[in-house]
């Protein structure tokens, strides 16, 4: 069984939204409240057996059950064929075109070659009574009577969830993954009842003596009064009262309960168990996937999700959120899904991670950038020294009180160069992250037109002067003492300051420096600044370093020296870098 | 009974027909089919009557088959059931179809299957399709089980010397070509039916006859056994035919909860009408009868004077003992104002009502009082039932129309089945598939083939034929294979 379409309306924080999941791993991202919950939750309910759930005035979108009535539509394919029998489902059978993703009312498999599909359909309304039914157009009219899937069978393709803490599945207790292997709750009734004999087997062998006083003592008692109580009188357990349910048995490790393990561990051994029971319900559920985990854990169970199964067992479904840009590195790009809400009409989306962008490699992405799909707003940056400097700047910034980057919700990536920055900043905005894009201004783009089209798009775009590196404002516009810190540091990343005086004397060839000490003292010529600029953003040739093009040295730079100067400084510069932070600012 | 190389030729054929002779144990044979066959998928068993599917139940019951393991069904509910659970691959457009409507009924299932929109939940459902009555398979019907069998394995069960045709604009399969799509696999030929009251010389004449109906179409009586007697009428008169008929009837006499059916011309609802009340018998009404909606459609357009002879009119040739003229003429002068010396009947004061008044409910209590009257029995049963429950239902306000009320009431009394005198009146399309002890067999000159070997096979203890000779079926019958052949409907 797999899920092929999801509708929820009305249903928490989602006013309305419609998804059609791929076949094998869902990895659903965003923001926070942006309703990835919302979605495993509304899976799961539509499975829910009757009876087990009841719905409150919170589940209804905007809190108002008149006037938003709940309803979840969960379209499932890969039916066992015995939901195909006329007097089962048959009659209520949906077509499914895989390669349309187009639902029709009425099967076709021959002709049109649609997959057959059930709606399954969760409706509350204001009375917060709950109804299951197998939706389509025919009921809908009137022209097929309601019905519902059984309780069995419902019970038989039910997703297993695996929630962030997984100690109730330990043990034997009602909906857990070990009473589901226990074939069925009839058989789990009768273990218990021959658990409970053994209990009170076992205990009246001790009691006699352990409670022998006190015995003795309500003896007494009871012949003070005359109440009659022969010589059996003793102490027994009594089943009932000491609550030998099913949740009070559990698996040990020796006498270690198994639910003292750690959260991972409890809960890579109920994904292990759940797998077992997954013969026909083969959708799994996950909530946070990455949750007690360590990365290397992380990567076996995703890769043990992914599995294809063995005979009997059909590859695994799953619908999992993370938090985690290991999770995401684990991923291929067609496993993830952008979740986004609008705040205001509370409407969701689903985008695919997938969605072509021309000019750009998708599917490196999940791994360039984890972190980016994680926030609701990205700051796509052309290479690391930009991404540095604006992380510097957050630093700074910070230590003076403002909002950080973080809480605003901006994450800075590198873009990798002047032509791939920009395709990447239109790709995250085409999945609706809200974009911003720093580009250097001493080249342009290949593509002419892209900078227009990214800006009618959605995307704030932030340029230098006309001509300018970031190196270039650096080493021109920094007050004197500053660039003399940046010569300092500049040397220091060569081999030896000799090798940094000969390129310079390369650039700059007004004067030939003897030491690094007589570049700093010559730090206020703009023409040595200009020489400098220069020779930073050159890559030089192979074998050379590059100056500040990584991040540490950026980031050293913006917290620094561009930070605390940027009262100062004049010019196309720091009007870039306030604009930078407005937009950090403007929404949250 | 062993049906075991029947059944097994059935199991390992994919499409195939058997051949089944009145009273050979086809009921019993599609159970034990249905028996063997297993499961865990079901057999689909169709055929054409509501009557049919109940005594399929019950024989399946009687051999401890669970219901489980087959959809028992008409042909017309499936269909119905079918194409309107998915209207647009069928384009089924009545809901409720009523007579007109079920040939198009036919087509959008056919259509359905035929398409392959639903090849994966019959393939799910079923294991084998049988088909019961194949005989009175109309060619819409016939189009609808071959596209079955394109996908599941079909048998049909039939004969095709009982397929017997009404009065209704519908086209027959033709056995011939029904055979060529499905194979003749086997034959039915142990007279059961007979040998189980000891009357095997009856069976095996009944059996022997076929060949002679199915090669000359007629039918010697000079070698029948002695439990078929013949009447032979004095002159060919309407009235020497009516004593021949008369003395027929005081010729029978039943034994304990024996049965007697007088099997008379198809034709008339009347004439059989008549019969029943010289005879005593209670006619069997067509559902659809044809005197109630022309009965119903009368006393819509009239009212007063002309509505009471309408009444009175029906009341005649459903009610013995009425001494209809004298009422009629005593009610007329008591609406003139004549004051009698004795006391109104309630028969009476209805119809000075029904004079006076527009209002339906009269003429129902008229009906009621009339058959309350002492010495008065109704030999049209069926007919007065049908007509008062009709007028019911109108008067109460549960229906609008008479007709739409006709309709509901039909509808039940199909799906209520009927319930049989212990002496009857019929024709053959009313009679075919029932059983009695006793057959009268009158206006043999009117039956074709088919009629005279269902008329015949009727009873299974004695058989009386009013004719003036021993070779029945000299009058040329319609061809089996006309392509124009007709019948009533799904009686």
């Amino acid at each position: 069984m797999r899920i092929v379409h999801v509708e929820v309306v009305n249903f928490r924080g989602i006013k309305q939204l419609s998804w059609h999941p791929a076949p094998g791993t869902n990895c659903l991202v965003g923001p926070g409240d942006s309703g990835k919950t919302t979605v495993l939750d509304a899976i799961e309910l539509a499975f829910a057996p009757r009876n087990s759930v009841t719905f409150d005035d919170t589940d209804f979108y905007a809190v108002d059950p008149k006037a938003n009535p709940i309803a979840i539509t969960v379209t499932i394919g890969g039916l066992p064929t015995e939901f195909l029998k006329e007097d089962r489902y048959g009659h209520y059978l949906r077509g499914w075109d895989e390669a349309g993703k187009t639902l029709e009312d009425e099967p076709d498999e021959e002709q049109s070659g649609l997959e057959h599909v059930l709606s399954l359909r969760l409706t509350v309304d204001h009375s917060l009574e709950a109804e299951w039914t197998l939706f389509n157009e025919r009921v809908r009219q009137g022209q097929l009577s309601t019905r519902a899937l059984a309780f069995q069978d419902r019970q038989d393709i039910a997703p297993s969830r695996l929630g962030p803490y997984a100690d109730r599945h330990l043990g034997w207790g009602r909906q857990s993954v070990l009473n589901r292997i226990t074939k069925g709750p009839a058989a789990s009734r009768g273990l218990m009842a021959e658990a409970g004999r053994v209990a009170r087997q076992e205990f009246s062998k001790d009691s006699q003596t352990l409670f022998a006083d006190t015995i003795k003592e309500a003896k007494l008692a009871a012949q003070r009064l005359g109440v009659p109580v022969g010589d059996r009188l003793h102490a027994m357990l009594d089943v009932q009262a000491m609550g030998l349910s099913g949740g009070g048995i559990s698996l040990h490790d020796g006498d270690l309960p198994l639910r003292r393990l750690g959260v991972g561990s409890s809960r890579l051994f109920t994904a292990a168990l759940q797998d077992y029971a997954r013969a026909k319900a083969s959708v799994a559920l996950i909530d946070e996937v990455e949750h007690g985990l360590e990365p290397h854990r992380i990567s076996r169970l995703l890769r043990e999700l992914k599995k294809d199964k063995a005979e009997g067992k059909t590859k695994a479904q799953v619908f999992m959120t993370t938090h985690s840009p290991v999770v995401l590195q684990e991923l291929s790009v067609g496993e993830l899904y952008i979740v986004r809400r609008h705040p205001k009409t509370g409407a969701a989306t689903i985008v695919p991670a997938n969605t072509p962008f021309p000019g750009l490699d998708v599917q490196s992405q999940p791994r360039a950038n984890p972190q980016a799909y994680l926030a609701p707003a990205i700051l796509v940056c052309e290479g690391k020294t930009e991404v540095g400097l604006v992380r510097g700047l957050d630093d700074y910034w910070v230590s003076k009180e403002h909002l950080p980057f973080s809480t605003a919700g901006v994450v800075p990536v590198s873009g990798g160069g002047v032509d791939k920055a920009p395709v990447t900043a239109g790709y995250f905005r085409a999945l609706g992250y809200r974009v911003g894009l720093l580009l250097d201004s001493d080249c342009e783009p290949k593509d002419a037109k892209i900078l227009g089209e990214l800006s009618s798009a959605g995307v704030t775009i932030f340029r230098w002067a006309p001509g300018h590196a970031t190196e270039d404002h650096l080493f021109r516009d920094l007050p004197t003492d500053a660039v003399a810190t940046l010569i300092k540091a500049a040397a220091a990343i060569q081999e030896s300051d000799q090798t940094f005086l000969d390129r310079l004397s390369s650039k700059y060839s007004k004067k030939r420096f003897k030491s690094v000490a007589e570049v700093q003292k010559a730090a206020d010529d703009p023409e040595l600044r200009a020489a400098l600029g220069d020779l930073t953003k050159s890559r030089g040739k192979p074998g050379e370093r590059g100056w500040f093009k990584d991040i540490s040295h950026a980031e050293w730079i913006g917290r620094r020296h561009v930070g605390p100067h940027l009262d100062k400084l004049k010019g196309k510069f720091p009007e870039t870098i306030a604009e930078i932070r407005a937009w950090v600012d403007r929404e949250q | 009974m062993s049906n075991e190389p029947i059944v097994d030729a059935v199991l390992s054929s994919r499409l195939g027909s058997v051949v089944a002779p009145a009273g050979c144990g086809k009921t019993d044979c599609i159970a034990d089919v249905v028996k063997a066959a297993g499961g865990p998928a079901k057999c689909l068993v169709l055929t054409h009557t509501l009557a049919g599917v109940d005594s399929l139940r019950q024989r399946l019951k009687e051999k401890g088959v669970s219901l489980h393991r087959t959809d028992l069904e008409t042909i017309a509910g499936w269909s119905l059931r079918f194409a309107a659970a998915f209207p647009r691959r069928s384009g089924l457009e009545a809901r409720e179809p009523r007579g007109e409507e079920w040939p198009a009924v036919y087509a959008a299932a056919t259509q359905l299957i035929r398409g392959g929109f639903v090849t994966g939940v019959l393939k799910a459902s079923y294991q084998r399709v049988l088909v019961d009555e194949y005989q009175d398979c109309t060619v819409d019907q016939h189009a609808l089980i071959l596209a079955l069998s394109q996908h599941l394995p079909t048998c049909i069960f039939g004969d095709p010397l009982q397929a017997i045709f009404g009065f209704r604009n519908e086209q027959f399969a033709d056995w011939k070509a029904v055979t060529t799509d499905f194979p003749q696999i086997g034959a039915l030929k142990e007279p059961w039916r007979w040998k189980r009251v000891k009357n095997d010389k009856l069976g095996c004449w009944l059996i022997g006859i076929r060949d002679q109906l199915e090669q000359l179409d007629r039918v010697d009586l000079a070698a029948a056994p002695r439990c078929v007697s013949r009447i032979i009428p004095q002159s060919l008169t309407r009235q020497g035919l009516l004593k021949a008929n008369l003395s027929a009837g005081r010729s029978v006499k039943l034994r304990g909860t024996e049965t007697l059916i007088v099997i008379g011309d198809k034709a008339s609802e009347l004439i059989r009408g008549s019969l029943a009340a010289k005879l005593k018998c209670c006619a069997i009404e067509p559902v659809a009868c044809q005197t109630l909606a022309s009965f119903l459609g009368d006393i819509e357009t009239c009212a007063a004077r002309d509505r009471l002879t309408a009444v009175l009119d029906l009341a005649a040739g459903a009610m013995s003992g009425l001494a209809r003229t004298a009422f009629e003429r005593r009610v007329v002068r008591l609406a003139g104002g004549w004051k009698p010396r004795n006391r109104l009947t309630e028969a009476e004061r209805a119809a000075l009502d029904l004079l006076a008044s527009n209002e339906l409910a009269h003429v129902l209590s008229l009906l009621e009082c009339l058959r309350r009257q002492p010495g008065v029995v109704a030999f049209r049963r069926e007919l007065l039932s049908a007509v008062q429950n009709t007028l019911r239902l109108v008067v109460r306000g549960e229906h609008s129309t008479l007709a739409e009320a006709a309709w509901h009431v039909q509808n039940k009394m199909r799906h209520a089945g009927r319930r049989m005198a212990q002496r009857s009146v019929g024709s053959t399309l009313l009679v075919k598939g029932l059983q009695f002890d006793h057959a009268i067999i009158v206006a043999t000159e009117k039956l074709s083939r088919n009629d005279l070997y269902v008329a015949l096979t009727r009873a299974s203890r004695t058989i009386t034929i009013v004719s003036a000779t021993p070779m029945l079926g000299m009058k040329s019958a319609p061809l089996q294979n006309s392509s124009k052949r007709r019948r009533a409907n799904h009686e």
